[in-house]
């Protein structure tokens, strides 16, 4: 499996919710999982354009699964998720939710053979973040 | 013996650790003492406060940003003058990067009596921690609610009979508004009743010296926080303590 990770401005630019890779375990609202965290603890404070995604820590299940090597995460960025959501809408005439646009911008990463049948899971509609897209 | 239960109604007063200055903490723990507090209450901040509100955040960030961690605030108690017994309220994730036998070590040396981390839970405490704080003669209190079942605080009274049992005033954060009337005084009763011999202590929204006394009427002692740093922040935490007495 592979889950795609809001990378925001980048994994080194301090902007960024990459938790699979830029977290460590740690404990936050209840649930012990990979969290963004310095030398004492303190949470930092994590970017990404998504507000459904801008968040310090992931889904323990989550966690695990990509701990035990079963899923692979792979970062996306605010401006690779812009560019295939702008990509989709043009082409499709399909407006993704920006989260949804992480996924459809990890396809530029994964290596595909001519019988790979590829599903993308389209979580949510574009509408709600057409403010965003318009100032892009 | 539990060194919580006294013949007395007793005050606990809460303090962030490293608020409003970095080593101010020895000066507000000497403060308390001389006025008579029981035990202080000294919050170790942390960047996501769940259980707090504005008040006690607002002291957290300053206290994290005058640089604030768990070794200083050890090291600054190692140093202090005042016998005011200690509690230390925090949440987990910090003590788990510091280590938590480390921090129950540092506990024991610095005479910490008992630990609040409001996101352990018991089960999670019983299932992992126990143990280790049992080693150290560390003992955690738990939070309970007006709306706790009966199952739920018998449980923690059993697990808090070496601290106390602290008690929510109403389902809300630190700092909010209580309505203290004769119905919550029957539900104050009754619970104090559930927890029998362990001491039960009601906090969150207590900021006057009525509200004490209304508190201490229905359990063993009231605790202030968000009141006594709101004080503090205008410098008038002596006028705040004496208006208390």
């Amino acid at each position: 499996m592979i889950a795609v990770e809001a990378a925001g401005h980048g994994l080194k630019s301090g902007k960024s919710a990459a938790t699979s890779i830029l977290g460590t375990p740690g404990v936050l609202h209840g649930s012990m999982t990979l969290l963004m965290q310095d030398e004492f603890g303190q949470v930092t404070e994590p970017h990404s354009i998504s507000a459904g995604l801008d968040y310090p820590g992931i889904g323990p299940l989550h966690a695990y699964s990509i701990e035990s090597g079963r899923t692979k995460s792979i970062p996306v960025t605010d401006q690779e998720a812009l560019a295939a959501a702008r990509e989709l809408t043009l082409s499709e005439g399909i407006i993704p939710a920006l989260e949804s646009a992480h996924a459809l911008a990890a396809l530029n990463f994964i290596q595909f053979t001519s019988i790979d049948i590829v599903v993308v899971n389209l979580s949510g509609r574009g509408d709600k973040d057409l403010s965003t897209y318009l100032k892009q | 013996m539990n060194q919580f239960k006294k013949a007395s109604k007793q005050l606990s007063i809460f303090v962030t650790a490293g608020y409003p200055e970095l080593n101010s903490l020895n000066e507000q723990l000497d403060l308390l003492e001389t006025n008579g507090v029981d035990f202080a209450e000294v919050g170790i901040p942390f960047s996501d406060p769940m259980a707090d509100g504005p008040t006690i955040q607002q002291t957290s960030e300053i206290a994290l940003k005058n640089g604030m961690n768990l070794e200083l605030l050890f090291e600054q108690l190692s140093q202090r003058n005042s016998s005011l017994p200690l509690v230390l309220m925090g949440y987990l994730n910090p003590v788990l990067s510091f280590g938590v036998d480390r921090f129950l070590k540092a506990c024991s040396h610095a005479g910490v009596k008992s630990v609040i981390l409001p996101d352990m839970s018991l089960e999670i405490y019983e299932r992992f921690y126990r143990n280790q704080f049992e080693n150290h003669g560390v003992f955690p209190s738990f939070l309970i609610t007006p709306t706790s079942s009966k199952e739920r605080i018998q449980k923690i009274s059993k697990a808090c009979k070496n601290s106390f049992v602290y008690l929510v005033s109403s389902n809300a954060t630190t700092g909010g508004e209580s309505t203290f009337d004769s119905g919550r005084a029957k539900i104050y009763e009754s619970i104090r009743a559930i927890c029998g011999n362990t001491p039960l202590f009601i906090g969150f929204g207590i900021d006057s010296k009525e509200k004490v006394e209304f508190v201490q009427g229905v359990s063993d002692g009231a605790i202030i926080g968000s009141a006594y740093l709101k004080s503090l922040a205008q410098n008038l935490e002596e006028d705040f303590l004496a208006s208390l007495q």
